[in-house]
């Protein structure tokens, strides 16, 4: 096997990109699977020749991405979504119905060749669930009908409908304009054009006026990115490096994917500024893999940047240098944790290092780097555009800047939506017509997952917190990465913390062992209790798996890992024990909790009847 | 210097020591599964938490760095409760076949599993995650179901060897130690995979169903095999060799060997070892006592008296030099060693791990104690004259040279020390049995100049003696006895008269053996194998 030549041409550009020939390992292989169609031995031995690696070594790193196949599948590859917003909005019938349908398995090709269908992880569209893609194409908001097309052979494509925030957004100003991503539009709302200024500021003045405008991470951590930005070492002579995190795959979360198909410029401006800021010249924006739109859009508007002189050398003639390289990933949610994110950029497996050192003093090969959520870079332009004290003042104390909250999940109006960090409380964000305008008809709140299925849950009587970093800790919770998730009474709880067990089992990197194995022994015990087949001393065997992996793990993936079941156990045990008392779900017998314990007080049981 | 108190104990460690170091060089044991002390730290496995006063959870102690007025609990209620979660989070995808797997006995899963009394673990088995059973990987075996994935095997393949051969499939609990398509390790360090795998899924195919570890005896050894002198364990059971293991020596081969080393023992019990001294009458062999063979070579020597010549082997350790040298200098004959110039070959590498091309243990030895004397030519120019009487061979070396062949027949008698049969012994009158490195006490001094010990290990087989006993046999005979019956005492004695061997002595050397000065051309020249 061999690439064409104009695969080898792009390939040979790529290369380029990297100061090391293994980085290039992940786009190499996503260029050898698009012209063969999976990756056989003849392909792995050649992308190793071309790299100087063993086979064994490009192997090992592919087959821990899922996005990579190692058998044939079939000239469509229907991907869809079933972590929990979307198998809220009925996706697991989806599967089923294609399945039965094509009468296959799920993975395996079609008879004649054509489909190939499988489940998918949260692909970042929870709002428009159930999510879709067919080869890389979105299919959002995707009924049995849709599928049906498709599997016609149609070439259906929806995107999901973002509501549009009230009020004057500063974040998503230009996201719903007309021709969004291009360069003219950008520069027509006013982008670009205090580049050059910026570029003549000190690192340090920048950095004084991030730290002082409150403005902490987007990515999960909440961590004042200015402090970050100040722990670079001074006196390192090795190059730095600015990554971009732009992996967003914590379910429930879909903002950062709106910035980059919707908005690519205001990202880039972003990048080159910050990448100054920390003095560095090269920054690379990591987007995971079923980002296929939005990995066109940002290729295409970078080629902008270069062409108008945005990027490159001596940017407007201020002497200043930065590139911008955008790599792709190949699915796997824990490339999104910053070690494990450099890992992969080096064109490794996505697992994370061992700490100390932090990335800060040794990063990506070896060289300081600093690691930024994309909606936290993005908010760098708009501290200097309209100082910080405006940004501080966007939101709440120590919580400084505009931010973007996803809800997803049983509301009314799904959507990502702009407000001043925590000027909105959680029970706003559901109930408020600004918002989610509310939990759908007929149903009551049962549940709300505050900021991405790694955050603990919360009741319908914890709702008025403010949503900002201190205000959800304060509530024994987190902001997160601020994916609502919103559960009403019609959903088992011991269903829901199944779904995201089965994320977190699907998606543990593996190194480190409370999370590999204890991820994969709760879902075993999860998945008897569905079965019927639970005893009491589960429910405590469980418990004491969380406290097993609870703070012994490589990294906070763990701690995540038994957000679900745990903040389940604690605020939902009657659900598990009715699994175990009655052989299985209660959804069997009512539409409620509640009717199926009264149905229970009158001895109607699923086992007895 | 940071101080710090572990356990109850006030420890003094250098800075940039790490909790699980400063434990290990104090004896106290953490359990631990991924950390080796020669790779690199990759902090995986989770077993070595430890508590850290004022820490706010449990650290592991391989990539915890010790710092003023640390105080750590190896073994406090939440360490212990952490390693007893983390062994049963192991074993939930681990079969416990101990009674049936090699490794038992040297397998940490197993150690680990009864310390912590694991026999309640709320483990279920049919739960357990199937994969692939036992491959062929030719030098090694692999049953992939006992992997801890601790990654030690990929480490050492990245960083020892750098032959990344070995790899890990798929992610999560699925993930899967493998080689590419099944393929074989092809590399010379092999066994190291066997001996960095904390429990039997890389096990060595020699080794394989042979026998449970808890017979062996182990006894500290050099290896033979080449001038790096890579530390061993000389395992045995009932007198014979089992099995050669590398002994840590951070100086010299850190934990490896290489396989060609590891499988020396192989010629150790042969039908070829020789086993009794023989003479020739005429045209045929007849088995002498060894005593009779020693009192004949020693009538001949005094037949010969200078015109005598004695040719040194770099196999030989330093007593065995130091003897044989006392002897020809009793005798006033020629003496030489270079037989094939190994002195320069000593430095030479084979790989970028431990092999060095000069495959003697004692050549620098040969050069420290002079035994270059008079040159192998010039004896052999003397033979040809016909001015050498009789001719004693450390080793055959020489009676396999082609070139020396017309000299050597033209010697009246031809003595030499072997350990096994070959061909070349014909052209010889008298063959003396002589005893393995394995099989007597003894000093070798290796390409760096370090004075290394090893220790005898098993008996010699029949009549076969060490090559010192020989020479200090005929030294005797000739009026020359020198005051030492061991080796040990042989060492002191050459330590007085060899320079820089001065004040040595087996307790100065120790197990880890003492560098000596190099030559200062040779200074770049001596870094540690496998650097
Ligand atoms: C399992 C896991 C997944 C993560 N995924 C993401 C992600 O998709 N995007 C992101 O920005 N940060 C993610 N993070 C957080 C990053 O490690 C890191 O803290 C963040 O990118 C730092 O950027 P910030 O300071 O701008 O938030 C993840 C962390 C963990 C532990
Ligand atoms: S906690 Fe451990 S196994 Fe889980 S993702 Fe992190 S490093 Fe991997
Ligand atoms: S084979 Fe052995 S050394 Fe290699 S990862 Fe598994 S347990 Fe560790
Ligand atoms: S490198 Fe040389 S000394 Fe070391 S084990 Fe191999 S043969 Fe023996
Ligand atoms: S896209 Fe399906 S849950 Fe997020
Ligand atoms: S020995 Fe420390 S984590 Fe494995």
């Amino acid at each position: 096997m061999e690439f064409t030549p104009e695969r080898k041409a792009k390939f040979d550009e790529i290369l380029k990109r990297y100061p090391v020939k293994r980085s290039a390992i992940l786009p190499a292989l996503h260029l050898a699977q698009e012209q063969e169609g999976w990756l056989s031995k003849e392909t792995i031995q050649y992308v190793a020749s071309l790299l100087e690696l063993t086979p064994a070594q490009v192997h090992d790193t592919a087959s821990y991405y899922v996005m990579f196949r190692f058998q044939p599948f079939g000239e469509r590859h229907i991907e869809v979504c079933t972590n929990l917003s979307c198998s809220l909005y009925g996706a697991d019938e989806l599967v089923e119905h294609a399945c039965k349908k094509l009468g296959v398995q799920e993975g395996e090709r079609s008879a004649d060749g054509k489909f190939t269908v499988t489940r998918v992880e949260c692909l970042a569209a929870c709002g428009g669930g159930a999510a879709v893609q067919v080869n890389g194409e979105w299919l959002e908001n995707c009924t049995i009908a849709d599928l049906d097309r498709v599997l016609a052979g149609e070439h259906v494509h929806r995107k999901f409908d973002w509501p549009q925030s009230a009020g004057t957004p500063v974040l998503l100003r230009n996201a719903f304009k007309k021709d969004s991503t291009s360069i003219e539009t950008f520069k027509a709302g006013g982008g670009y054009s205090k580049l050059g200024e910026w570029l003549k500021m000190s690192p340090d003045d920048i950095i004084e006026q991030v730290k002082k405008s409150n403005l902490r991470g987007r990515g999960g951590a909440g961590f004042p990115t200015g402090l970050k930005w100040s722990f670079l070492p001074k006196d390192n002579p090795k190059p730095r490096y600015l990554v971009v995190n732009a992996d967003e795959s914590e379910p429930g979360t879909y903002k950062d994917r709106l910035i980059l198909e919707n908005d690519p410029h205001q990202l880039i401006e972003a990048c080159i500024v910050s990448t100054h800021a920390l003095r560095s010249k090269t920054c690379y924006i990591y987007i995971r893999g079923e980002f296929w739109e939005g990995i066109r859009t940002m290729e295409r508007a970078v080629r902008e940047a270069y062409a108008a002189g945005y990027l490159g050398q001596n940017i407007l003639g201020t002497g200043i240098d930065v590139d911008v390289f955008v790599h792709g990933g190949a699915g796997a949610y824990e490339c999104g944790e910053e070690t494990a994110l450099i890992e992969s950029l080096e064109g490794k497996r996505g697992q994370p290092r061992i700490k100390p050192p932090f990335p800060a003093v040794v990063g990506l090969y070896g060289c300081p780097t600093i690691v930024n959520n994309v909606e936290t870079i993005s908010c760098v332009p708009l501290i200097l555009e309209r100082g910080p004290e405006w940004f501080a003042a966007q939101g709440t104390e120590k919580n400084g800047g505009p931010k973007l909250y996803c809800i997803s999940g049983h509301v009314k109006r799904p959507g990502t939506y702009e407000t001043g960090m925590g000027k909105v409380t959680l029970r706003e964000l559901i109930y408020d017509e600004k918002y989610a305008g509310g939990i759908r008809d007929g149903h009551k709140l049962k549940a709300v997952i505050p900021g991405g299925s790694s955050t603990p849950m919360l009741t319908p009587d914890e709702l008025d917190i403010p949503m900002d970093f201190d205000g959800l800790a304060k509530a024994g919770s987190m902001l997160g990465s601020a994916g609502t998730i919103i559960i009403d009474d019609s959903t088992s709880m011991v269903f829901v913390a199944r779904k995201l067990t089965y994320f977190y089992k699907h998606e543990s990197c593996g190194k480190c062992t409370p999370c590999r194995e204890g991820t994969g022994w709760m879902l075993r015990l999860l998945e008897k209790l569905e079965r019927g087949l639970g005893q009491m001393k589960d429910l405590d065997l469980l418990w004491k798996i969380c406290d097993s992996i609870s703070g012994k793990t490589v990294c906070p993936f763990g701690d995540a890992a038994i957000a679900p079941v745990q903040s389940g156990l604690k605020k939902f045990r009657p659900e598990f024990e009715y699994y175990v008392r009655n052989k299985g779900s209660w959804t069997r017998v009512a539409k409620t909790f509640e009717e199926a314990l009264a149905k229970e007080g009158q001895g109607q049981t699923v086992g007895a009847s | 210097m940071p101080k710090f108190t572990i356990d109850g104990k006030e420890l003094e460690v250098a800075a940039g020591t790490t909790v699980i170091q400063a434990a290990s060089a104090a004896g106290i044991d953490i359990p631990h599964f991924c950390w080796h002390p020669d790779l690199p730290v990759d902090g995986n496995c989770r077993m070595c938490l430890v508590e850290v006063e004022k820490a706010p959870k449990l650290q592991i102690a391989c990539n915890t760095q010790v710092t003023e007025g640390m105080v750590v609990h190896t073994s406090s209620p939440k360490a212990a409760e952490a390693h007893r979660t983390t062994l049963e989070l192991l074993l939930i995808n681990h079969p416990i076949d101990c009674p049936v797997c090699d490794q038992a006995g040297e397998c940490y899963l197993q150690d680990q599993y009864m310390d912590h009394g694991l026999h309640d673990a709320q483990v279920e088995i049919e739960h357990k995650v199937h994969k692939r059973k036992v491959a062929n990987l030719g030098p090694i075996m692999l049953d992939a179901e006992r992997c801890v994935l601790c990654s030690r095997c990929l480490r050492f393949e990245r960083e020892v060897t750098g032959t990344n051969l070995l790899e890990f499939k798929n992610r999560g609990n699925r993930t899967e130690i493998t080689t590419f398509d099944g393929g074989p390790i092809t590399h010379e360090y092999a066994g190291n995979l066997a001996d960095v795998c904390p429990v039997g899924a890389l096990l060595s195919h020699d080794f394989r169903f042979k026998m449970r570890v808890w017979f062996l005896e182990q006894t500290e050894s050099v290896c033979g095999g080449c001038s790096t002198g890579c530390n061993t364990w000389i395992d045995a059971r009932d007198g014979e060799v089992q099995r050669i293991r590398p002994r840590r020596n951070v100086e010299v081969n850190k934990s490896w060997i290489c396989d060609p080393g590891r499988m020396l023992y192989k010629q150790f019990h042969v039908p070829e070892r020789l086993t009794g001294a023989r003479a020739k009458r005429g045209a045929n062999w007849e088995g002498v006592a060894l005593e009779a063979a020693i009192d004949e070579l020693a009538a001949k020597l005094g037949e010969a008296g200078s015109a005598s010549a004695f040719v040194a082997t770099p196999q030989a350790s330093n007593e065995d030099l130091f003897a044989f040298k006392a002897l020809a200098e009793a005798q006033g004959g020629q003496l030489d060693f270079r037989v094939g110039n190994p002195q320069d070959k000593l430095h030479v590498r084979i790989d970028e791990v431990l092999q060095r091309a000069d495959r003697n243990p004692n050549t620098q030895g040969c050069i420290d104690l002079g035994m270059g004397k008079d040159g192998v030519d010039a004896i052999l120019v003397a033979c040809r004259a016909g001015a050498v009487k009789a001719l004693v061979l450390q080793g055959p070396e020489l009676l396999r040279a082609a070139e020396a062949a017309d000299a050597i027949a033209k010697v009246p008698f031809v003595a030499v020390m072997a350990t096994h049969e070959e061909p070349a012994l014909a052209l010889a009158h008298l063959v003396l049995p002589a005893a393995l490195w394995v099989e007597a006490d003894g000093t070798y001094t290796n390409y760096q100049r370090r004075v290394q010990r090893a220790k005898k290990a098993v008996p010699a087989p029949g009549d076969a003696k060490p090559r010192f006993e020989l020479a200090l046999g005929l030294l005797r005979r000739r009026g020359h006895a020198l005051a030492v019956v061991s080796a040990r005492d042989l060492f002191v004695t050459l330590a007085k008269s060899v320079p820089d061997y001065t004040n040595l002595d087996y307790k100065a050397l120790g197990f880890g053996g003492r560098a000596l000065a190099t030559a200062p051309e040779r200074a770049g020249a001596s870094a540690p194998a496998g650097a």
